[in-house]
């Protein structure tokens, strides 16, 4: 190897020795100069004790390290440290005796070196990444987790990890209609995948919360999501609750091994059926069904993760996991809900696994909807949305389009229950429109004895051949000033028709035994406004979205 | 929609399952032709248990039925309704035309 011998006294003597041993030695002075760095594989230099800095010394390493130099601090004495890095990661302390040895063993020559050098500068390059991944993907999971959506005033949640970043998530947000969903997501994947991961997770659980679906439709969106773009093994153990204050009714959705469970009086741990975790089956075998709790008065609802359920487990074995949280829980003064804000839950827990626990103060007393009311108030524009669709021929003769509509319509909250009345609805604007607006068929045509066949079969001959026409239906559901209203229009482009002329010579009211003209009087049933256009091509109704509107089945 | 038909002691259910509309119309009458060629069956029900929906179209046809069933002096009677479709029977005082339970 080529050695910079630079002066110093403990290192004048080494010239005879580093040419002994194969070395060849050249003279320097400090400031090393740049000509030099083509000619050196190694510097030796003595190394001067000092108690403040030496910035000759700091400089010289620089050098060495910027031209992938190493370099050799020689001492006088024996008792130095060999191995022991020191200041820059080419540099070592060396005793003169082991110098000879520590020589053989540099990498040969200024390639092994800088490959070294290499190693090292993307070594301290990868730590730096992971530093400001970490910072962001903290950041990022308090955003995606939305920190403020779990200030609801009846849920506290408490996180401990055993990570920079736990496995275990807690979600919360309510309805447009006041109902608090809840999800806890246990076991996520921790570091950086841990934000690339919840984001089929989060997303639609907040966005479809906002609008106002239910659990069963969000559960579905999310396995979908995780099925289609996870890798296969990758899943997401989940329990998905809804809880709706002014009916106490509490859905559970368990996709994992955490637990809920209803303490105090009304204590119920009652089995959920396990369902398979989020992204492990597909859309078409999902089973989004819940399992229903009920409670009255007030209760306390807990959902704990899997880490919680573990560290109970092993708490008294005597006992289940469950009891043992319940009798834990209520040395912190439940069912007092209140006082829990003061307390930090988890810390005093013995665990090495993250461990979540959401707590939900539930009370049906009707007064304390007045409490959530700013809430409500806050989020119940974004319940309101619009649906339109416009079709032509080509689709009417290739679309249902009335369980098209149910489908979309059955994933809201407010207006799955009114699936009944809306087929109706629908089904009643839909035809008309379609028989009598575009093809221009005759009721009177179902008197015959085979009359609705022959309806029927007329029907399809026209649809067969209509080339031209559209019908628009759009539902819309906004908050009015007595709660949410849907209003469904429907709009074809046939001439129209004399509607009045129409309702009073309606044979619905005179004639019941007719096979027809029950359309518009079923309708009107229903709704709390009807109102044709002018032209008798559009018909707006207006429905109450409200349990008034929900047969008594769907409501029991 | 799916259909069945059962006959006992000269009562014949007709078991209607899923959507009743104006395009279950086909398998609606296959069912009830069936029923009302049988010189032995003297009473018809209707059996609306597993129906989700029914529109002004299934009145319509329900309508039908009786009538074809009087000429051939059978009886016609709708059975477990409930839900949305007792709502929509109720509104259209199908109990006057039809015995309900």
């Amino acid at each position: 190897m080529n050695i910079l011998l630079l002066e110093g006294r403990a290192v004048q003597h080494l010239n005879s020795a580093l040419t002994a041993w194969g070395h060849t030695v050249l003279p320097g002075d400090r400031p090393l100069k740049p000509q030099l760095v083509a000619a050196v594989d190694v510097v030796i230099a003595e190394r001067i004790e000092t108690d403040g800095v030496d910035i000759e010394l700091i400089n010289l390493l620089q050098w060495c390290q910027d031209h992938c130099v190493y370099c050799l601090l020689v001492g006088e004495t024996s008792d130095e440290e060999p191995s022991k890095p020191f200041i820059l990661p080419l540099s070592k302390p060396v005793s003169i005796v082991d110098l000879k040895s520590v020589l053989s063993l540099l990498p040969s020559g200024r390639t092994g070196m800088c490959d070294e050098v290499e190693i090292r500068h993307q070594l301290q390059a990868t730590q730096d990444v992971i530093a400001s991944e970490r910072r962001l993907v903290r950041r990022a999971l308090e955003q995606f987790i939305n920190i403020e959506q779990l200030a609801d005033p009846a849920v506290k949640v408490w996180t401990r990890s055993t990570n920079v970043l736990s496995g275990d998530i807690v979600l919360s947000a309510r309805t447009p209609a006041n109902v608090l969903h809840l999800m806890m997501v246990d076991d996520m994947c921790c570091g950086a995948l841990s934000v690339v991961s919840t984001i089929p997770v989060i997303s639609p659980f907040y966005r479809m919360t906002e609008k106002g679906f239910g659990i069963d439709a969000i559960t579905k969106e999310i396995n979908s999501r995780l099925f289609r773009f996870y890798p296969e093994g990758q899943r997401v153990s989940a329990i998905v609750v809804s809880i709706d204050f002014s009916d106490g009714v509490i859905n559970i959705w368990k996709g994992g091994d955490g637990f809920p469970i209803l303490l105090g009086s009304a204590r119920s741990d009652q089995a959920v059926t396990l369902r398979p975790a989020l992204g492990t089956v597909s859309p078409e075998v999902f089973d989004a069904r819940t399992d229903v709790w009920t409670f009255q008065g007030d209760v306390l609802f807990a959902l704990g993760s899997t880490g919680l359920l573990r560290h109970f487990s092993a708490k008294n074995p005597d006992t289940s996991a469950l009891e043992n949280f319940d009798r834990w829980l209520q040395g912190h003064g439940i069912p007092q809900f209140s006082v829990l804000k003061e307390l930090d839950l988890l810390n005093d827990l013995d665990a090495s696994d993250g461990m979540s626990l959401a707590l939900v103060s539930c009370h049906r007393d009707p007064k304390n909807l007045q409490e959530y009311g700013v809430l409500h108030s806050k989020q119940a524009s974004g319940g309101e949305w619009r649906l339109s669709l416009v079709i032509s021929p080509d689709e009417m003769r290739t679309v249902d389009v009335v369980p098209l509509l149910l489908g979309v319509i059955g994933q809201f909250e407010t207006t799955r229950a009114m699936g009944g009345v809306l087929f109706v609805v629908l089904s009643e604007l839909y035809n008309n429109a379609l028989d009598h607006g575009l093809l221009g068929l005759d009721s009177a045509l179902k008197l015959s004895v085979d009359g609705m066949s022959a309806f029927l079969d007329e029907r399809s001959a026209r649809l067969a051949v209509l080339q031209q026409g559209e019908i628009e239906l759009s539902l819309v559901q906004e908050h009015g000033p007595d709660g949410p209203m849907l209003s469904v229009l429907c709009r074809d482009s046939g001439p129209g028709f004399d509607h009045n002329a129409q309702l009073k010579d309606s044979p619905a009211s005179d004639a019941q035994n007719l096979p027809y003209g029950r359309g518009l009087a079923l309708i009107s049933s229903f709704a709390s406004k009807v109102e044709f256009n002018p032209a008798g091509n559009q018909l707006r109704v207006q429905l109450k979205v409200t349990p008034d509107n929900v047969p008594e089945s769907a409501i029991s | 929609m799916q259909t069945s038909v059962t006959t006992t002691d000269g009562r014949a259910v007709v078991r209607l399952q899923g959507r009743f509309d104006f395009n279950s119309h086909r398998e609606f009458r296959e069912a009830v032709d069936g029923v009302l060629q049988q010189s032995a069956v003297h009473e018809i029900v209707v059996d609306l248990g597993n129906v989700e929906y029914l529109d002004s179209s299934a009145l319509g046809m329900l309508l039908m039925v009786r009538d074809k069933a009087r000429s051939t002096s059978k009886e016609v009677a709708l059975a477990n309704c409930k839900g949305a479709v007792k709502q929509v029977l109720e509104i259209a005082n199908f109990s006057k035309l039809f015995t309900i339970s």
